[in-house]
């Protein structure tokens, strides 16, 4: 019986191996172009990957294809998921070289982005980030690109952002460890600071559930606002919990905040979701964008086609600004497959430091010395129990 | 610098997260006490039991309306209950007579599974956790206002412990489980039945897992498939504290650390270190007591 047992085990492990191994390439003479979607699937920031996956596949849905030197090629995305942890972020980024991908988008988190990063450029393959804020993602490394403004951009437009609304004293709460979370904290208390405002800074592990005795002593602290530039799973215990302990006023957080998620998550723990506020890449009916509206719109439809899709889309029909920052990846490495007119990892990497598209999603498609792109302005959402709406925008020069 | 309202909104945190450890750590106590294992699949029973409430509440809201919610509550605890006492036939059972070194792995194989699954069956994300109105009310003390929760999750642990030590030290039943808890083959030869005596403990650790999860979820307000691992290690900790195999002491120990936890985080030049403290304290303790405050001293039988 035991004997039997074992040997039924064997041939189910061989069977999923064999099960596991892809048929290399297509013998149709159809020729493919395999591109990497590094994002994380699960973990902190799941809900997040997920929706930027959503952009990148509506995006494939409308182009295909693309032609290289008069030939045919079918793109076809291939997923790795980084868990949102950045010590397992190397295995999917050597997933995805290992498969031979001609070029990698993502990822949501910048941890993950920093991890991965060093794999793709050694393989000389071309990574064009999504929502990684971070400067260090694309600081020294020639290959990874983003679509995204960067952090000291992203803090400067909060604290501006924070000043307008008359608030003097504010607590940055960041976690300890995420290069995202803490950098971001750090670039919001110089600006903040520059701004003539007062700071109280406080650091959390990462996973932390329970807050209460923080914002206990930040409630007699008096503070006017709190920033927190932390993972959409840490986001409701955040709100919530300063709302119990008597904070009363804005919470600010950064773009991994468009979630619409953690709107439902607050609103079912009972909770209120007003006086929260987060700057972002993009907002739908933005009317000076048309190409935001068409987006906005075809996104929708396409949305609606596939309960699957609505499920990753935390069942909602509300767009986040991620997602338009996956479709913007997406058409960055399209038009640069067009120039370059080649698949080699160093020739398309000079087509897209070259790229100058006008009028994508989230704005111009160009990309600066470091591979970021040049934005000049932050939108400011806030959150209703509707979903989000337009606050106000920032303008840095 | 602070005002004695605030130091008791604190304390008050304190005692009700101490009391969700202590309602955790009893389950690592008690079965430490009877099988010497160190159940690792307890904290993510206690992820489980959470997950269960979700997708109870969810599905029989449909054609019960409000409620599901007690449906939920007391499907949970016997769905919990079922699961800890299968997972103790499937995979300690069959190992009642292999080295303990085995049963251990097992346990942290159970673990990753019930990890594991979670993520799978769950798509990976947070879920909220359904909400009782009742528990979120808030009632005023003094100058005190806090949530019905926060004041009912220490008194329903005190009770709930006073029962079971009631059970343990008047009862046949609680007869049976001190004896084999003292020398597991002698109790075998005095004609206790080993089996149904585990399976009651793993009832017992069950039950107050599913409770624990009911409070602590209800609390932080969503589950997440790996939510069970950080409650579970300081529960383990709050448990080698106050002296593994002691119920008493593993209560007190998980207040101790609650109690301190809180304090650290309210004062945000230290908050950082609040899970350095527990595990410190867990290194000290095994240090100086390695018995813990309450533990018996165990002689090595040769």
């Amino acid at each position: 019986m035991k004997k039997l047992l074992a040997i039924l085990l064997c041939l189910v492990m061989v069977l999923s191996m064999v099960a596991c191994g892809e048929k290399p390439g297509s013998s149709d003479g159809e020729k493919t172009i395999t591109i990497g979607v590094f994002e994380p699937t699960s973990g902190q920031n799941g809900a997040g990957g997920k929706k930027e996956i959503l952009g990148i596949q509506y995006a494939h849905s409308l182009y295909p294809t693309v032609t290289i030197g008069g030939e045919e090629y079918k793109i076809q995305l291939t997923y790795a998921d980084n868990q949102s942890d950045s010590s397992k972020a190397p295995t999917a980024a050597q997933q995805l070289v290992s498969k031979g991908v001609t070029a990698v988008l993502g990822t949501y988190g910048s941890g993950c982005a920093i991890a991965g990063g060093p794999y793709f450029e050694q393989a000389k393959i071309p990574a064009i980030g999504t929502s990684c804020t971070n400067p260090q993602v694309t600081q020294g490394n020639d290959y990874y690109f983003r679509v995204c403004f960067i952090d000291p951009f992203q803090s400067v437009a909060d604290a501006q952002f924070a000043k307008k609304q008359g608030v003097t004293k504010a607590a940055v709460i960041t976690e300890a460890g995420d290069d995202y979370s803490a950098g971001l904290g750090a670039y919001f208390v110089k600006a903040f600071k520059e701004l003539g405002g007062e700071v109280v800074e406080v650091n959390f592990q990462t996973g932390e559930t329970d807050f209460s005795g923080t914002m206990a002593s930040l409630a007699a602290q008096g503070i006017g606002a709190i920033f927190a530039p932390t993972s959409i799973e840490t986001a409701p215990f955040i709100i919530k919990q300063a709302r119990e302990a008597g904070i009363d006023g804005c919470i600010l957080a950064s773009d991994t905040w468009d979630d619409v998620s953690i709107i439902q998550r607050v609103v079912e723990a009972g909770a209120s979701i007003d006086g929260v506020y987060f700057s972002t890449f993009f907002i739908e009916g933005d009317d000076t964008n048309p190409a935001a509206n068409a987006f906005a719109e075809g996104f929708k439809a396409w949305l609606k086609e596939d309960s699957a899709r609505l499920t990753d889309n935390s069942n909602s029909e509300e767009i986040s600004a991620v997602t338009a920052c996956g479709y913007d990846a997406y058409m960055a490495i399209y038009y640069a497959l067009e120039k370059a007119q080649s698949t080699d990892g160093a020739t398309l990497r000079d087509a897209l430091a070259a790229l100058d598209v006008p009028g994508l999603v989230t704005g111009d498609l160009k990309f600066d010395e470091n591979g970021d792109a040049v934005k000049s302005y932050a939108i400011i959402k806030t959150a209703t129990t509707e979903g989000f709406v337009f606050a106000d925008s920032v303008t840095i020069e | 610098m602070h005002d004695f309202t605030y130091y008791a909104q604190i304390l008050i945190s304190g005692l009700t997260i101490g009391s969700l450890y202590a309602l955790i750590a009893i389950g690592y106590t008690m079965v430490y006490g009877i099988l010497r294992l160190i159940n690792f699949a307890h904290g993510d029973m206690f992820m489980v039991a959470g997950f269960i409430m979700i997708y109870i509440t969810s599905w029989s809201s449909s054609f019960l309306g409000a409620g599901s919610i007690v449906v939920g509550l007391i499907l949970t605890l016997i769905l919990t209950v079922i699961l800890g006492v299968m997972i103790e036939k499937v995979a300690y059972k069959p190992l009642r007579s292999a080295p303990r070194m085995s049963v251990m792995i097992s346990a942290i194989g159970v673990s990753y599974l019930l990890q594991n699954l979670s993520t799978y069956v769950t798509g990976g994300l947070a879920q909220s956790y359904p909400n009782i109105p009742w528990l979120r009310t808030e009632i005023q003390i003094g100058s005190i206002t806090v949530r019905r929760l926060a004041i009912l999750t220490p008194v329903l642990t005190i009770l709930l412990v006073i029962a079971l030590v009631l059970l343990i030290k008047h009862t046949k039943m609680g007869m049976a489980m001190r004896a084999v808890a003292k020398d597991f083959d002698t109790a075998q030869l005095m004609g206790i039945r080993i089996d149904r005596i585990i399976s009651f403990t793993f009832v017992i650790g069950s039950f107050l897992a599913a409770v624990g999860s009911i409070l602590y979820f209800s609390y932080i307000g969503q589950v997440s498939p790996t939510i069970g691992a950080m409650p579970g290690l300081k529960s383990f900790v709050a448990a080698v504290f106050g002296g593994i195999g002691s119920v008493p002491g593993a209560v007190i120990g998980s207040y101790i650390i609650g109690i301190c936890e809180t304090f650290i985080k309210s004062n945000q030049n230290i908050s950082i270190f609040s899970n350095a403290f527990t595990f410190a304290l867990l290194i000290i303790i095994l240090l100086i007591k390695p018995n813990g405050l309450f533990g018996e001293k165990l002689k090595e039988k040769v």
